[in-house]
């Protein structure tokens, strides 16, 4: 009894802490935020005391569990993404390998500065097929034992005005240390502002240059145990990996209920609209349903951080990998809901041009799929030969959002995982009859080859090859379905009646992640189940609950 | 839609004449955007595969059955493109259109 | 700055053409687009043992069912074309290289988003675009062929571009209306829609220095992330690429076995 009062009561903070945020910035217009109006924004979220969200509670913030920080952003990421990303949850990206592996004085040290407003920023190390954001980075020598930074890196975001740095720097003998550094304590001249780097997107986010000249590194800056850096960023990217879809979900979100607001106040009427077309309502329920595909894997790789630390790495970066992809394509489907208004740079409907071009920045590009593709193809021949189909299914809390969580070990968190997270759903499934069992017979199919390809693979050989990496692409959409399934399941057994304990959503879910897969089954599903989808998401765009797992309800701007 | 006077077809259902009627037209259409007034053109002839259209011959044809049947009224091309795979199912669907169009 | 832009298609005669002349432009600007003549890339083994690896089993299903002889001949060649061009690039080979579709029917590469690629083809020429700059669609159709008069000009052109072919001398109107075809044709295909985007929602200015997607009305469209170009192939055929550049700045490696990250792939396998 006792354990499910405080279960509700966690819910609730966050309920609770969701909904201020979304009365906050309420007055604030979607999607249009520059200049004066992003900083009046800004100071909005310091009023609240954004910055202790990014904080453990055991330092003084009010972070209790990854998927609540997930959800807590949201409301700034919906109205736009260079507010709630690039003032917001990079802060916390940048401060894991603190919460990671950080000493007490550096948590202390970096707790006192979310809390009082300050920034942090990130300048993260080169890897390979880079862009211009993780091209150059900076270079650590060591002189008769002391250490010193060197170089110039070109896009850091809050470069200028982030107090805080966490710095991946590459040693000569090719290792790699994670330094916390504060800039308001260096010698002058040891770090100079080079120039803004401008993007298209993003482009209320202020990426620029640093540059480092003989900056002197005590021994109290390293992070974590030294000449280890390069795994610490590795375990911080898993939770960094767990959270991106949620920015991305709030985003997608606008650009959903941009395209249903145009739908209904321009061409309600019409019989080619959007409203009325089988065209039109196929592209909007389908928004829906990868708004939910992606929430449901979200939510899994958040919530694995708590239950299954050392095993989450692979969902984590199939969310990654796979959401930015989905919603993505979802919005091109979604401009010829909008047609001419796609071009709007502005008014009611802008906010959908400028999320289309804000998406790809925050997804990082080849860059971030080249890193959590190799995330995935390190593991998955393992789990292939001895996981996949053999394993128990996952711990029934991972998939229900409600139900409170053990607090994060993250010291924990390994880079890879020797039991799959979250594709034995699709075995504990494979009792469903009807169409959605036969859904998941096919989706079973697939995981089959998948294990087949895989099991060939001599871990650590052959990975970097564009078959090789068609599968990790596979795997993600497979992963994405088990994880909807589970949340499907979850919510029938536990929360009967909502909507999200309805077939007609993972059916139509499926569907759609089958024919990304090709597999062999029908189009579409059967018109009920479109039509009861084609409801929701007209319902909740009249009764302002947001399009995922939570239905927040939305203030009106 | 111009009723057949034609004895062999008396005893057809209004439902089956107009049938007849849309399928010649569509029909029609397509030897007309091929500009083949006599290729071999059936409701099972796919488009694409077995007609050779790519998508300026799928916007003609939208164009010369928007002209032969004017009651369809001005169709959308995004709405129906899914539809024209065959011309029996693009007759299908424009069958559905005039049935909405009526109501 | 100006925006980066596709450049003039570079002619690829065989699988063993000069592709020295496609990984360079594509180097230096990031995008190239190829092109080459369906009876050129036909091959001479056509059994099952042959095709099948090489289109993968999608496009060899697709394939067994096409009837129509050019219908059919277009769509090998273009695949060929395509795969060979897809494997240059990412270093590989074309039965390794997975060519996927969206449900839209837009092409992409499973799993290698390093380069984004779209295929176009009309009698005997066809036409494959790579950009590693972000989103990429190309279009080509014979300059000759007939569209005024045909309902295309009604179907797909904005009141703006109307009176812009109006306005021409009748014996330029047809090939500057193939010309606004091809580029609407490029950008729809770019953002994966084809036909579903309405072409009377977009347009296009035909000045030859630069291209802009115009609103109905003429006022302007796409932002400076967007860049159109239109190139006259051998003087029979008009291609058009549309380019998307999202703002990564030059990427100059695309090769498939460099993708993962040696330093990471340490730690994620222990050996670190």
């Amino acid at each position: 009894m006792e354990r499910s009062v405080r279960a509700t009561t966690a819910e609730a903070r966050l309920r609770s802490r969701t909904d201020e945020l979304e009365r906050v910035l309420a007055p604030l217009p979607t999607g249009a935020l520059a200049g004066e109006s992003l900083a009046r924004a800004e100071r909005l979220l310091d009023d609240c005391q954004f910055g202790a969200e990014f904080v453990p509670v055991e330092f003084g913030g009010r972070l209790e569990r990854i998927d609540g920080l997930g959800r807590v952003v949201r409301p700034a990421c919906r109205r736009d993404l260079s507010l709630g990303f690039g003032y917001g949850l990079n802060c916390y990206f940048a401060s894991t390998p603190v919460w990671v592996a950080g000493d007490l004085a550096q948590r202390e040290w970096t707790a006192a500065l979310l809390l009082g407003g300050g920034r942090m920023a990130v300048a993260r190390p080169a890897v390979a097929h880079a862009n211009d954001f993780v091209r150059d980075e900076f270079a650590l020598v060591k002189d008769d034992g002391r250490r010193r930074l060197d170089g110039a890196k070109t896009a850091v975001l809050n470069y200028a005005r982030a107090r805080g740095l966490t710095v991946i720097a590459s040693a000569e003998d090719g290792t790699h240390e994670v330094l916390l550094i504060d800039r308001e304590i260096l010698p002058e001249g040891a770090l100079r502002i080079l120039h803004r780097y401008r993007t298209v997107g993003l482009d209320g986010c202020e990426f620029g240059g640093l540059e480092f000249a003989g900056c002197p590194v005590p021994d109290e800056a390293v992070v974590g145990e030294a000449g280890q850096g390069m795994g610490l960023a590795v375990r911080c990217s898993v939770v960094t990996r767990a959270l991106l879809p949620s920015a991305l979900i709030a985003a997608a979100d606008t650009v959903l209920r941009t395209a249903i607001r145009f739908a209904v106040e321009t061409r309600g009427e019409d019989p080619y609209g959007p409203l009325r077309s089988p065209y039109g309502r196929e592209v909007l329920t389908g928004a829906l349903l990868d708004l939910l595909i992606s929430d449901s894997i979200a939510l899994a790789a958040a919530r694995g951080i708590h239950l299954l630390p050392d095993r989450v790495s692979a969902c984590a970066a199939a969310a990654a990998y796979t959401v930015p992809k989905l919603l993505q394509d979802s919005a091109h489907d979604l401009s010829t809901v909008l047609g001419e208004a796609y071009f709007d740079a502005k008014g009611r409907y802008g906010a959908f041009g400028r999320m289309v071009r804000d998406l790809p920045l925050l997804a990082q590009g080849h860059a971030g799929t080249a890193a959590r593709q190799a995330m995935l193809v390190a593991q998955l021949p393992q789990l292939a030969r001895e996981s996949w189909l053999v394993d128990d299914e996952p711990p029934a809390a991972l998939l229900r959002p409600w139900e409170d969580l053990p607090p994060a070990d993250l010291a924990a968190l390994t880079p890879a995982g020797s039991s799959d997270p979250i594709v034995p759903v699709l075995s504990a499934c494979a009792g469903l009859g009807g169409e959605l069992g036969e859904l998941v017979t096919a989706f079973l199919g697939e995981l089959r080859k998948l294990r087949g390809r895989f099991a060939k693979i001599t871990p650590g050989d052959g990975l970097s090859t564009p078959d090789t990496l068609a599968l990790t692409d596979r795997y993600a959409l497979v992963c994405a379905a088990a994880a909807s399934l589970g949340v499907w399941r979850e919510h029938r057994d536990a929360r009967p009646g909502t909507f999200l304990a309805d077939p007609a959503w993972i059916t139509g879910a499926l569907h759609r992640l089958g024919a990304l897969l090709g597999l062999d089954i029908p189009k579409a599903p059967q018109e009920d189940v479109e039509r009861r989808l084609f409801d929701a998401v007209l319902e909740r765009y009249e009764q302002r609950r947001s399009y995922d797992l939570y239905e927040t309800t939305l203030a009106e701007s | 839609m111009s009723a057949h006077a034609d004895d062999t077809h008396a005893d057809n259902t209004h439902a089956d004449n107009q049938s007849g009627d849309l399928i010649s037209a569509v029909v029609q259409a397509v030897r007309r955007v091929i500009d083949d007034p006599v290729a071999e053109v059936g409701t099972d002839s796919l488009l694409r595969e077995d007609l050779g259209f790519d998508s300026v011959l799928i916007m003609q044809l939208k164009y010369r059955v928007e002209q032969a049947v004017p009651e369809l009224g001005e169709l959308s091309l995004p709405d129906m493109v899914d539809s024209m795979t065959s011309v029996g199912s693009l007759v299908a669907y424009l069958r559905d259109r005039l049935v909405k169009a009526a109501v | 700055m100006a925006a980066p832009t596709a450049g003039a298609p570079v002619l690829v005669s065989g699988p063993e053409g000069q592709w020295d002349e496609v990984l360079r432009p594509l180097a230096a600007r990031g995008t190239v687009v190829t092109y080459g003549r369906v009876a050129d890339w036909l091959p001479e083994e056509t059994e099952e043992r042959v095709l099948r690896p090489l289109l993968g089993p999608r496009d060899w299903g697709r394939f067994q069912r096409l009837s129509h002889r050019r219908v059919r001949e277009g769509f090998l060649a273009s695949r060929l074309l395509l795969k060979h061009t897809a494997a240059r690039v990412l270093a590989s080979s074309p039965e390794s290289v997975d060519l996927a579709y969206k449900p839209g029917g837009r092409p992409y590469l499973r799993g290698c988003d390093q380069i984004d690629i779209s295929l176009s083809h009309t009698e005997e020429v066809m036409v494959v675009g790579v950009t590693r700059r972000g989103l990429l669609g190309v279009d080509v159709e014979r300059a000759e062929r007939p569209m005024v008069g045909t309902g295309v000009e009604f179907q797909a052109c904005t009141p703006h571009e109307r009176e812009l072919l109006e306005s021409l001398p009748e014996r330029t109107r047809n090939s500057a209306l193939v010309r606004l075809w091809t580029l609407k044709e490029a950008y729809s295909k770019a953002i994966g829609q084809g036909l579903r985007f309405r072409f009377t929602e977009f347009g296009f200015t035909l000045d030859d220095a630069r291209i802009r997607l115009q609103r109905p009305d003429g006022s302007p469209g796409t932002g400076p992330e967007w860049s159109f170009g239109t190139y006259a192939l051998e003087s029979d055929y008009v291609v058009s690429a549309a380019l998307r550049d999202e703002g990564f700045g030059a990427a100059a490696d695309t090769a498939a076995d460099t993708t993962l990250d040696q330093s990471l792939l340490g730690v994620l396998l222990g050996r670190l």
